[in-house]
Order: C-alpha cells, then structure tokens, then sequence
C-alpha cells in the first residue's frame, strides 16, 4: 500500500483513508477502515470528470452490485452524487494476478486449474447478471483468501481502449480480444477470451501475444493462435476454444465453467462447484499487504512487556478524542509524553517503533499518529480510545490550561479553581485508565490544589480528601487508582479476546502456553472467543515445544529414540540437550565445523558426525571420539537400533554398516541410487532403501544378499524389534513381513501411506509419516492417531515415548514438539460397526443397530444397558423427545416397531405394506406423530403415523429420506436429501427445495430450538443457515481456513447459540451461530463418518458416534473444558508469568 | 479332421499360457500406485464376496495321456476370516478339493490360487468349480475337452485408443478374432475391464465381430486399468461342425490423465440370498463412495457418495445383459443402497453408477444368484 499523497483526502464519508491502493484511468482506489474498524477499498473518481465519466461509475456501482457477491468485492455503498463520487466494496486481503505470478512464478497444474475455474465461475456469475466485464485481465483478478476475485468491471475503460479519442494506447491490450480490436460489438464473448488470455498468463507470467509494438499485439490477437503448449487437458481445450477468433466460436462462460468442473447444465450447483474449487486457489504467502492493524499489532508485539504497557499513554497522548468517534491525531511535543514514569529513553523506543512501519510521523520536533486511520483500523488503539473518551476530552483541556499557565510564567491566576479543579482532580484521581498526567499537568494541578487550600475553605474537605486521592495516584505511578466497574469489565473483555488471539497463534509454537492462554482468557471475560480458544486448546494435540539452545544456522540436530535427549551440533561443540527440562546434559568440544550430518545412538552415548571429508563417532559418556575416523563424505547416517552399529550413505554412491566401537566396517556394497539403511535390533540385517522405491535386504553375518519381501517394493522399511518382522510401506499401506522361514506378510496398517516409519522401542506401536501427518499404530495395525503437522521441516524425526503416551518429533531449527498421543482415557467402542444411531432423551441413551443386534447404551456411563433388544436389524432409529420411546424402522421384514425403552418392550409391531425397508424417523416434538421415510431402493413419500394410536394418519406430498428433523413448535417437517422439501403440518404444503441445489443434496438438517432457524448441512458447502419462516438464507457457516467437510451430522445446543456439526472425515466441530464463526479447531474425532451428535444435559458435554463405532464426549460447558484442559496443562500461569503474557489486565487465578 | 499336434508343443503351448498368465497376475502389485488410498470405514466390514473366478486355462484342453495342470484364480472382497473351500466337480461326478493359497492383495481384493492336476482319463465335458468365502458362494462352469472336440481360437491386436486417455473421454477397443476354418462374422467378444488397482475384472461392454473377425466398441473412459477381449467359444457339436473354443486377448493398460473430476467405486455389493426359488425377492445392497476433491483430511481421501442413483443389470447365464435397468436405487446418506428386485432365473446381476456431479463412473460390480 502507498501511503496518501498531499492533496489525497483524509476523510470519505464514514470512512477513514489509510493509504493508496492503485491508480487507474477513471479515479483512484484507497485503502480505508470504517468506524467499526473494517478495512474496506474506497474507490474515487477524478475529481473534474465530466458527467458521461460519472454515468459509467454510476454502471460500474450498479453492475457489481447485481453480480453474486462471492466472485467478486462485495460494494458496500456508492455515493455518485457526493462532492467526491466514491464506491466503498469489501477489502479483498490479497494481490492482484499479476503481482501474485511476480511473486510466486507461474501457476502449474492443480492451482493453475483452481485458479482458471476461479475465474470462469467469476464470470459466469458476471454473465448471469447480464454483466460484460469487458476489462478482465490479471490486474483485475484479486488472488483473495478465500479464491480468487474479479474487480473493477463494468467500466469501460474509454479513455485506455478508445482508438478515436486520443489516437493511442493508454494501457495494455493484452488481453483485448479480436472482434474489440476491430471495433466490433463486444458481448460476453470478449470475456470469455480475455479468460483463456488471463489462463495463459497465469500459466506462463507471460501475455498470450507480444512482439515489438501494438501493431505487432494486434496482428498476433487478429491472425495468431496462441502457443497453449504448456497447458494440459482439460484446460488447453478450453482455452483454446475460448481464444477462438470468431467470437461465434466461443464457448459461454457456462460451458466453460462445465466444462471445468463438470456436471449438469443448471447453474446454481456449477456455481456451487466452482467455488468449491476455487476456495483453494491461495495468494502466495506474504503477498496480501498487512492491514494498519496487523502492522500495528506487530510493533505492539515486538516490544518488551514494561513497554508495551506504556504504549497508551504514548499514543493516547496523542489523539484528539471527536464526535461519535472521529478521533483525529494530535501534534506533541516529546517532553509532552514524559510523565515520570514514561521517561526519555523509553519514549523513544516506543515511538521509534511505531515510527519504523511508518505508524508514527516525526515532523519539525514534533510527533504525531502518521494515518488518520489508525484509530479506526487498529482495535486495540480504538478500544483505548473508547474506554477513555470522555476522559480524553477533560485531558485535552487540562493540557491545554497547563500548557497555559506554564506559558504565561505560571501565574496563579491560569490555575485552576472551584468546579474545574474538583472536576479535574476527580478525574485524575480515579476515572483514568491509560492517560497519565505528564509532568507538567501533573505540577499545574498540585499548584492548583495549593492555591485552592489557601483560598476555598468551604471546599476544603472536599478537596482535601481528592487531593489525597491524586497523590495517590500520582506518587504510585499506576495506571489508575479506583477504575469504573464498566471500564473494568470493558478492559477485560478487551484483554480475553487479545489473550484468545495470543493463545491461537501460539498453539504450534508453544503450545503449553496458548492451552494456559486460553484458561486466562475465559478467567478474564466470558466472550465468544475466549471460549474458542479452549475448546481449540482440547482439540490441540501439541502439549509443548521444547526450544534448543541458541544456535547458529550451521547447526545440525539429532532426536535420540526415545525423543527424550537432542544432540545439537554446532562450531565445534556437540551438546546433549535434555529436551524435558531443557537443560544441557552434557557437551563435547571438537566435533568439527562444517558439519553436514549427524546421528544419534537411540540411547545417546553414541553420537556420529559426518563432516566435508569425513565421519567421526564420539563416545559422549567418555567425552572422546570412537574408534578410527572414517574417510570419505557421509550424505546421510544413522545408528542401528542396539547402538551397536552404523549406517551410512557415502556421496560415492555406497551403503556401509561399521561396528561402533571397534570401527571395523561389516560391509560396503555399491549402490548409486542408495538413500538410506535400515539395520535390525539383532545387527544381523540391514536394509538399503533405494531410489525408485526399492529395497534390498542383506544379511551382515555372512555379507550374502537375501530375497526381499513383498518384490523388494517399498518407500521405506523398519525391523521389528522382535528380529523377526519387517515392516515394508510400499503403495498405500504398511505390510509387516514375516522374515523367519516362508516370508508371510502379516499385518497392515491400511492407509499409512507412509514415507517414513519406525517402531517404538519395545515394538508394540508403530510411527509412521506421510509427508503432512504423522500417524501411530499399534503392531495389530490399529490406528490410534493421524494428526497433520503445522510444521515438517525437521521430519521425518519422530520418536514415540518409553510410555506410549508422547510423542517427540524435530521441527526446524532443532526446537522438540512433543504431542499427547493417548490424552486421557480413549473413547469407548460400543461395536466395531455402527449400521445405525440414535440418541436420545438428552443424549442420556443411545441406540445403536451393530452388524448383528441392537443395543441400548447409556451414553454417559459408556455402558451397555441390558441385553440387546429382540428386534430385526434397525434401518432407522429415532427416540421419542421425552426419550420414553424409541422407534425401530427394520428391513427384514419390513416393520415398524414401538419400544418402551424403560420396561424394553414392545409396545407395538407395525408391517408396512408395499415397502422394501424404512429409509428414515423422526418423532414429533409432542412425541405423538412419528414421520417415517419407506423406501423402496429410493424414497417413497413421507407418512405420518399417530404413535398412541399405532395407525398412519397421513401420507405427505413429498418423498423422505434418511435426514428429517421436526421444527421444534412441530409447524413443519424439513427432507434433506437431493429433492429436498419443507412441509408446512398440519396442512402439508410442501415447498419443494427450499435449501437450494447442490451437487449431494442436503447432508443433516437441523432447527434451532426457538424454530426461527433451520440449519442445512452440505457436501463441501458447509453449514446454510435460513430464517424457518421466510426460507430465506440469512448466513453461511464455513471455516475461516482449511478445507470443508462434508457436513453429515448436526445439532443445536439447547439454548440455540452452538451449532454442532459433524463430518464425513469423522471431524466434530462447534460454531458460535449469531457470529457464524468456528469455536476452536475440529476435533478428529472418529475415523469414519459422524453418525450421530447431540448435546447431553443443559447443553454442558456434547456427544458424537462414529461409523467406525467410537463414542466421544466433549466439554462444552466453558468451566469444564477449563478444567479439562487444566487437567492437560498440568500448571498454571503463576503471576509473574501473568505479567509478561497479559500486561494490559491485572492477575487471575488461571488453573 | 482334427489339426494334427504333437505333445510336446501342447504342454508346452499350456505352459507359455500359464505363464503369461501368472506373469499378467502378479505384475498386479507393480502398478499399483500410492495415490489411491481406501476409505477410512466401511473397507473391513464389507461382507465376504467372491469378485471374480477364473479358471486358466480355459477351455481346458487335454492331451492324450498327459498330466494336465489347471490353475482356479479367485478374487474376493471382504473378509471371511478364513481361506476359500473349494470343490471341483466332474461330469462323471467325480469331486476333488482345491486348496487355495493367497496370491495378491490389492486395496479391496484378494487374490487366491488353488492349482489342480487333471490326470489322464478324467471324464471330459462341463466341470464346476464351487467355491465357498463366507456366505459366498460361487460357480464357475468350464469345459475339459480333448484338442479334437472345438477349433482354436485367438484373439489379436486387441488395442485399446487413445492411449493414455483423457478423464471421462472416449476410448475404442478393437481386434480381431482369428480361427482356422470357421466363418467369423458375428461372433460376440466382451469386453472386460479390471482398475488399476484391483484384481477382478468385470465385463464392461460387448461387440460382435464383422466379416474378417474384427470389432470394435467405443465407450467412456473412467479410470485407469487393464482391458481384455474374452469370446466364450460355441458349444460343441455347433457351428456347422466348426465349433470354436473360447479364448481371451492379452490385457492391455490404458492410462489415464486425471482431471477434475472425482472416482468413484462400490464398496460392498451382495445379491442375496442365492440360491434361491424363482419369484422370490433377492436383496441387492453395497455402498457407494467417491474421492473427496482436492484437498482430503489425512486417511480421509474417500467417503460416501450420497444421493447417487445406481442401477442393476441382469444377464441370464449363458446370455447377454439386460438392454435397459432391471432397477434402480438412490444412495443415503452413507452412500449406501438396496434394493429387493425379483429372480426368476440363474444369472448373473451387476449394479452400475454411471457419474454424477462431478464424479467419474465406477466400475460395475456382479454377483451371481442362483435360481432353483
């Protein structure tokens, strides 16, 4: 962003100007925030533009107001009759096309993919609103987070493409297409065109033609077919038939865009699927210029605590508090900021700071806030600024009467008397929070305080006892004496959410902090997102990152087995670093420099170092090196699990295995493509894993080759500690091959997908890596944890705890996470497969169809109830609400069964005629009418059936399915499904598909429990959320990052402020529903789809069954997930700590 | 009058035949990739099913006094918990048991092989193999002859075009069936499929030779994997004294370029009860999954297809599959479907999903039902 220019206006509207965003032909586009603090773009028309300029702006406001927000910057207000014609739209936080393929280089592949389907779903939302663009090229299309954005349409550019008016070329044709340069009538097609030039040049960095000169552009756009070599099918296709000549030719942009993303010809699931597609395209990291907050954010950060708390008073000095906040900076003087506490020294740090991002100008001795926008922009400064206000105001004035006084020579007479004293006195001495009196207000009013002793005995209790009061607070130099109760709890509700922020950005770098964080923020104020951060404080699995002793870049770092002991091996040194209590453990000194790699014996006595020339094993307990050095460059080395032995890859291209102590080399065999060795517990195997995914295995008593297991096709291998098993990841999954007589493969760990593994050391569980997760198995092949990794640079390192309970892996620069992998009890199994669920009577019962019975569960005991029920297999459950009754809808045959779940008998058995099974139940809030789905292979109509009465009432005009939910005043009945309906009962009127299209149907369907809401889980679309009575769509749930889930599962809490939903990954997450924001991380809950959520008791835990069978229980009553992740912490934050995180709010106890 | 031959070059024809065979069949491993990973539920708990049987070589030509090796090779899905049971019955009634060893392993298959010996002077005609995994139970009907009972036939430069192919884009599959003295003109050939990552092959589509035996059928691609030509022979004592032995072409693999959009495939698919009495209710019922797009969570890589309609086919044994749907179903919400369609005689069934929304086809899975 450029700063403004002289002459560039500070104020638009409401709306503060921080910098320049761009310049164009019609006007200039600024950064700006509102009095929210929202970051917005102002766009400004030149000022002396003629009325037809006007007009065209005026179009541009319409037309992109017409287009679906979600392709392009949203406008937000248009003011075309203004003194200055402005258009304000939505901020989009990232770089234009162009800028992103500067920094980032050419898009390839599945990005350039993502990112022309972008642009092609764009423009088909533009072309729907009978919108032509008619300036797309990559300046116009913003890589935003959330994909990409196309801008800036509907102007048409005259004044740059217009050959008659000027007679040359203002801007760039480039992506001008033929029938424009002939001066044709341009119609969507010239959008279309400009697409496949737009695709090329993301393909490329390059625009489709060149040459010398626009005749030389011209006669490529007009007689040259573009060079789409370097892109693939289906793409090349397409962009070649967009750059056709003829526009005749041309595919629409809903061809294109089905053609992308394929699919039926109705637009609104194209759109859908576009979208879906290009919520991925990503800008290049550090590509989005960082807000006025973020850099503000970023100073305020980077200072020392002691200073940071003094940051208000700095700035707050200066700002002149407005109107309805329209806060204006204010010109001081250094010595102004000096108030005995804020000396010289300090307010230079501070103010040099903000200086250095330019948020704090210093012009002829003075010093000001360098953007008008910085109150509005930067939260923290505005909430300064809002708690002190009224405050803000008197200080002014005092300022004002003390710079008075001292100007005139302090005479008595400029001092302050009578009401202005006690007023500001008053003030002084109990409504400030931030402001301080600065030396010379503070001597103005003690002069004050003196003449008024001598002059107003009337007042003088009053006044004395303020007097007491002020040097109080001068003398202790604290930020206020007595607070306001409103100030105090604004402050801390302030506080919670920057200690929220702070414990989410500290969650993979230090991730015991963030979890106490979070406690501390919940303790400071109950808010939305204090509550977040606990709960994403128990989905974090990260318990803490042990930080190395500094080091230099040349270091090198090795995790011995247990994950317990760091080698670090840097300028000569080699320490033991004791990862737990981060200490020093040992060290030796001449280890050499240049170190290239280094290895550690799994229980840390060994250490080998790989040098330019050489490699060298030290013996750490007796501090020296063992045996002869070994020649040659080592490119990659480690120890044998026994310790006993060392591996090697030379750069010579050979494999060696040498006795440790002795030196004594048991073999060396050529191997070019030779990437690294694995040796068995017994030191009687090795196997060289090569390139190509190959392995050998060798035996190293005889030095003869050995058949290898599985065809000698692995990625990487690892020996059992038991000597008899090899484990082999080859393809998708991990076999484990007998080596002892026939080679047999036995187990599997099914998925891994492993490029690396290795076995804890006692060989009952297994870590394996697959380049973004890290995953632990038991030997049986059971799967007790897939987590992806915030960082990988140091893998594949992991190391799993004697305990089973840790898990140690390097991240760079040698720093240790260690993540809980068995954080507290598992979740019970209620069966190795769920066929179907229900919970019931506030998740207090389970139902549960298995593959062979159907059981009752007590949910929060984890316990089975009695022997299973005598019911033919379940295809539908459903409990009454009073949880009195479940409803078996069955296959074989084709029944409806009634229980009385207290007695466990059978009320009722219900043959359904002319159906194959029941697809679907809900019971109805009253508990008196069930709706059943039948089906027959697809779903037959809904029918209602009266429960006392065991007899249908109705059939309704609308097939069911496996998702329905009852509105809970029981007005209507939501379908889900693909035809999915809403019935309005008892007249039974059905709106057909009021959710919307969508490539799967809806996926869950839930009411809020005021029935104003209905939620509507989709595939890869998130959570909608429609007013229940308009079916109107009033908001979208959908993370603010990651990826979307298929939405399978969902449930209100039972005062309708969480959302929860439940994916098809097995991910359970919760959702703040009025702020339409996720609440914490989701939890990996299950490891296949969610098949049932719902919250227990008062809303207090919430309950998840997966397919794969698992029960969880997640804390959601704020008090319990503390204590929960209390629990997990282990500590707290003891008051001094305190002061170092959480400076701006005073100690609580934390856990 | 039968082709004169010696011995030595029919066992060692037989040999070369086995060999290739096994060669074909274990070459399975070295083309499967990594990239295609298998749901996160559902895989284990699929019921036990016999994919696909075949008996190699087929027909079973003997020679005289000759020690004839056969190889039964059996693909299932699911899990029995045991090994496969099966038992060879001869014409004659003569039985003999087949132990079968595993052979392969792909993502959702196993392969077994069970190796028999026919010894001279076994009865010729139809032998059975019935094999048992679990509650499956499978048929599989070949013929023991002599080399004088039916003509040879082959199959030659059977291709598949283009190669590699795009996603979703049509391919051609022709060749030729050569025979020594038999008029060629309208015989059928099947076309046969088997995914890259599996081991049982399904057959896709049929074609019907022209004048010199050639044909050629062009369908959709949706994945890639390996194809074959099979031409299941007339019966003896047919075709105008010429009768001609069945023969299948060597597998070609057709590649495929990715594209946008997502696989698709069924998981779990059983047709029951078999055997069963004509006009009863057979249950057909599996699941159905596809790819999540793009960026899956970790071991997540394929869920449910919900709301997909699948449809079933019906080919009677001996004869061509049903030229419309005898049925239909929509998937749930966990991507699984069933469906009761009435049997009225022994054939085989297969469900088929033809790509919707964005997915790619999945290829066809069959079940045998046995109509008493």
């Amino acid at each position: 962003m450029a700063a403004l220019a002289p002459g560039d206006p500070r104020r638009i509207g409401e709306y503060w100007l921080a910098g320049r965003l761009g310049e164009g032909g019609q006007g200039i586009v600024y950064e700006a925030y509102d009095a929210a603090g929202r970051r917005v773009a102002v766009k400004v028309l030149r000022a002396g533009d003629g009325v037809g300029t006007r007009a065209r702006f005026a179009k541009e406001a319409a037309a992109a107001r017409r287009v679906a927000p979600f392709c392009t910057a949203r406008v937000i207000e248009a003011d075309l009759d203004a003194p200055l014609p402005h258009i304000v739209s939505e901020y989009v936080g990232g770089p234009s096309l162009r800028r992103a393929v500067e920094l980032d280089g050419p898009y390839e592949e599945d990005r350039l993919y993502r990112l022309a389907t972008g642009v092609a779903t764009a423009l088909a939302a533009i072309h729907q609103a009978s919108v032509i663009h008619r300036d797309l090229k990559p300046d116009n299309v913003l890589i935003g987070p959330d994909g990409p954005r196309v801008i800036d349409f509907g102007i048409a550019r005259t004044r740059e493409m217009s050959l008659t008016t000027t007679g040359h070329m203002a801007g760039t044709p480039a992506f001008m297409a033929p029938e424009i340069v002939l001066g044709r009538r341009a119609g969507p097609e010239v959008d279309v065109w400009a697409w496949g030039a737009v695709t090329v040049f993301a393909a490329t960095g390059r625009e489709p033609f060149g040459g010398d000169g626009v005749a030389a552009l011209f006669h490529g756009i007009l007689a040259e077919e573009p060079d789409l070599s370097m892109l693939k099918e289906p793409l090349r296709g397409l962009v070649a038939a967009a750059m056709a000549k003829d526009p005749r030719d041309r595919p629409s942009s809903r061809r294109l865009l089905l053609g992308l993303v394929g699919g039926g010809d109705e637009l609104a699931p194209l759109l859908a699927a576009g979208t879906r597609t290009a919520e991925l395209v990503r800008p290049p990291a550090g590509a989005s210029p960082p807000s006025l907050a973020t850099l503000a954010e970023e100073v305020y950060a980077g200072l020392v605590p002691g200073d940071r708390a003094l940051v208000p008073r700095v700035l707050l000095r200066m700002i002149t508090p407005g109107e309805g906040g329209d806060d204006l900076p204010r010109r001081v003087r250094p010595d102004d900021l000096l108030d005995g506490v804020v000396g010289a020294e300090t307010a230079e740090r501070v103010l040099s700071a903000f200086a250095r991002m330019d948020l704090v100008a210093r012009e002829g001795g003075e010093v000001s806030v360098a953007n008008a926008a910085l109150p509005r922009a930067w939260p923290r400064l505005r909430e300064w600024i809002d708690a002190e206000r009224d405050g803000l105001r008197f200080h002014r004035r005092l300022g004002e009467a003390a710079a008075l006084w001292d100007g005139h020579g302090r005479r008595p007479g400029d001092l302050y008397q009578g009401t202005a004293l006690e007023t500001a006195v008053a003030w002084a001495a109990t409504g400030r929070r931030h402001v301080t009196l600065n030396l010379l207000e503070s001597a103005f009013l003690d002069a004050s305080l003196a003449l008024g002793r001598v002059r107003g005995r009337r007042r003088r209790q009053l006044t004395a006892a303020l007097a007491a009061l002020l040097v109080l607070a001068l003398a202790s130099a604290v930020v206020a004496v007595v607070q306001g109760a409103a100030a105090a709890r604004q402050r801390d509700v302030a506080a919670a959410r920057q200690t929220a922020a702070r414990a989410d950005s500290l969650r993979s770098s230090d991730p015991a902090t963030a979890m106490l964080l979070s406690v501390a923020a919940w303790r400071l104020a109950p808010v939305s997102e204090a509550r977040a951060a606990l709960y994403g404080s128990l989905a974090q699995r990260e318990r803490r990152v042990s930080a190395p002793p500094k080091v230099t870049a040349e270091a090198r770092f090795a995790l011995s087995g247990d994950g317990l002991t760091l080698a670090v091996v840097d300028q000569d040194r080699a320490v033991l670093w004791d990862v737990a209590a981060g200490r020093e453990r040992g060290a030796v000194s001449g280890v050499g420099r240049a170190v290239r790699e280094v290895a550690l014996s799994r229980d840390g006595r060994w250490l080998a170092v790989a040098g330019e020339r050489s490699v060298r094993v030290w013996d750490l307990s007796a501090r020296r090196p063992a045996g002869p050095e070994i020649a040659g460059a080592a490119r990659w080395l480690e120890f044998g699990p026994s310790g006993r032995l060392l591996a090697l890859v030379t750069d010579g291209g050979r494999w060696q295995v040498w006795g440790v102590a002795g030196g004594a080399r048991l073999i060396d065999r050529p191997a070019s493509g030779a990437e690294a060795v694995a040796v068995s517990y017994d030191d009687r195997l090795a196997a060289p894993m090569l390139d190509g995914d190959r392995f050998e295995l060798w035996d190293l008593t005889t030095g003869r080759r050995l058949r290898a297991p599985g065809g000698g096709r692995a990625v990487w291998v690892a020996f059992d500690p038991d000597g008899r098993t090899l484990a082999v990841s080859a393809g998708p999954d991990v076999v484990f091959w007998d080596l002892t007589g026939r080679a047999r493969p036995g187990t599997r760990l099914e998925g891994a997908g492993a490029v690396w593994l290795a076995f804890g050391a006692d060989g009952r569980l297994v870590v394996t890596y697959d380049k973004r997760s890290v995953g632990l198995w038991t030997s049986e092949g059971v799967s007790l944890l897939r987590y992806p990794l915030a960082d990988t640079t140091g893998m594949p390192s992991a190391a799993i705890g004697a305990d089973g309970r840790a898990l140690s892996y390097l991240l760079g620069g040698g720093a240790v996470a260690v993540l809980d992998v068995d954080a507290g009890d598992r979740p019970p199994r209620l069966a190795s497969e769920i066929r179907t669920v229900a919970f019931g009577g506030d998740a207090r019962l389970a139902a549960v169809q298995t593959a062979t019975s159907l059981e009752l569960w007590d949910v929060a005991a984890g316990r089975r109830l009695g022997d299973p029920l005598e019911s033919p297999a379940a295809t539908a459950l459903a409990f009454s609400p009073d949880g009195r009754l479940l409803a078996v809808g069955a296959e074989d045959p084709p029944v409806l069964t009634l229980w009385d779940v207290a007695r466990r008998e059978r009320l009722a058995a219900l043959p359904l005629a002319d159906v194959s099974w029941v697809g679907g139940l809900a019971f109805s809030p009253d508990g008196r009418t069930l709706a059943v789905s039948p089906s027959n292979g697809s779903f037959e109509r809904v029918q209602l059936w009266d429960v006392a009465a065991h007899r249908k009432s109705a059939v309704l005009a609308h097939e069911g399915g496996d998702v329905m939910a009852f509105r809970p005043d029981g007005a209507a009945l939501a379908v889900g499904g693909l035809g999915n309906a809403l019935v309005a009962l008892p007249s039974g009127r059905v709106w057909d598909r009021p959710f919307g299209p969508s490539d799967d149907g809806v996926r869950s369907v839930a009411f809020s429990p005021d029935s104003r809401t209905v939620a509507t889980g989709f595939s890869k679309l998130g959570v909608d959320l429609w007013d229940a009575s308009t079916r109107r769509r009033i908001g979208r749930l959908a993370p603010t990052q990651g990826r979307l889930d298929d939405v399978v599962a969902l449930a209100f809490s039972p005062d309708g402020r969480l959302l929860a939903t439940g994916g098809a990954s097995g991910d359970v997450r919760l959702w703040d529903v009025a702020a339409r924001l996720p609440l914490g991380r989701p939890y990996s809950a299950h490891s296949g789809q969610v098949a049932a959520l719902a919250f227990g008791p008062g809303g207090r835990d919430l309950y998840s069954l997966g397919g794969d069978g698992t029960l969880q229980r997640y804390p959601v009553d704020p008090e319990r997930a503390a204590a929960a992740v209390c629990a997990r912490a282990g500590t707290t934050l003891s008051e001094d700590e305190w002061r170092g995180l959480i400076p701006e709010a005073s100690y609580r106890k934390v856990c | 009058m039968a082709r004169p031959h010696s011995r030595g070059v029919l066992s060692k024809g037989v040999l070369t035949v086995l060999r290739l065979l096994l060669l074909l069949w274990t070459s399975t491993l070295a083309r499967l990739s990594g990239g295609g990973r298998r749901p996160g539920d559902g895989r284990d708990r699929d019921p036990a099913a016999v994919e696909y049987a075949e008996v190699v070589p087929d027909p079973v030509v003997l020679e005289r006094g000759a020690r004839t090796p056969i190889l039964i090779n059996l693909v299932t899905s699911g899990s029995a918990g045991e090994r496969p049971r099966g038992v060879l019955e001869g014409p004659d009634g003569s039985r003999a048991e087949l132990g079968f060893d595993r052979s392969d392993k792909a993502p959702y298959e196993e392969g077994w092989r069970a190796e028999h010996v026919f010894l001279p002077g076994i009865a010729l005609g139809t032998w059975r193999a019935v094999i048992e995994y679990g509650a499956a139970v499978h048929e599989l009907e070949f013929s023991v002859e002599d080399a004088e009972e039916r003509d040879p036939a082959t199959i030659v430069d059977f291709r598949v075009v283009a190669d590699p192919v795009e996603e979703d884009a049509p391919i051609t599959l022709a060749g030729f069936l050569k025979a020594e003295r038999s008029r060629l003109r309208d015989r059928r050939v099947v076309l046969s499929f088997r995914p890259e990552d599996a081991l049982a092959w399904s057959e896709i589509a049929e074609a019907w030779t022209g004048e010199d035996g050639d044909f050629a059928v062009t369908l959709d691609a949706w994945e890639p994997g390996w194809w074959r030509a099979v031409y299941y022979g007339t019966p003896r004592w047919s075709d105008g004294g010429h009768p001609l032995r069945g023969t299948r072409s060597e597998a070609v693999f057709m590649a495929m370029r990715s594209g946008p959009k997502t696989r698709s495939r069924f998981s779990g698919y059983t047709a029951l009860p078999s055997p069963t009495s004509a006009g009863k209710l057979v249950k057909h019922s599996g699941r159905l999954i596809h790819e999540t797009p793009l960026d899956p969570p970790p071991g997540v890589e394929w869920v449910a297809a919900a709301s997909r309609e699948v449809t079933f086919w019906f080919r009677p044994a001996g004869g061509s599959w049903s030229p419309n749907p005898v049925g239909r179903a929509t998937t749930t919400n966990n991507g699984s479907f069933t469906k009761k369609l009435t049997a009225s005689r022994s054939g085989e069934w297969q469900v088929r999903y033809g790509g919707q929304s964005g997915d790619l086809k999945a290829t066809p899975k069959s079940r045998q039902v046995k109509v008493r």
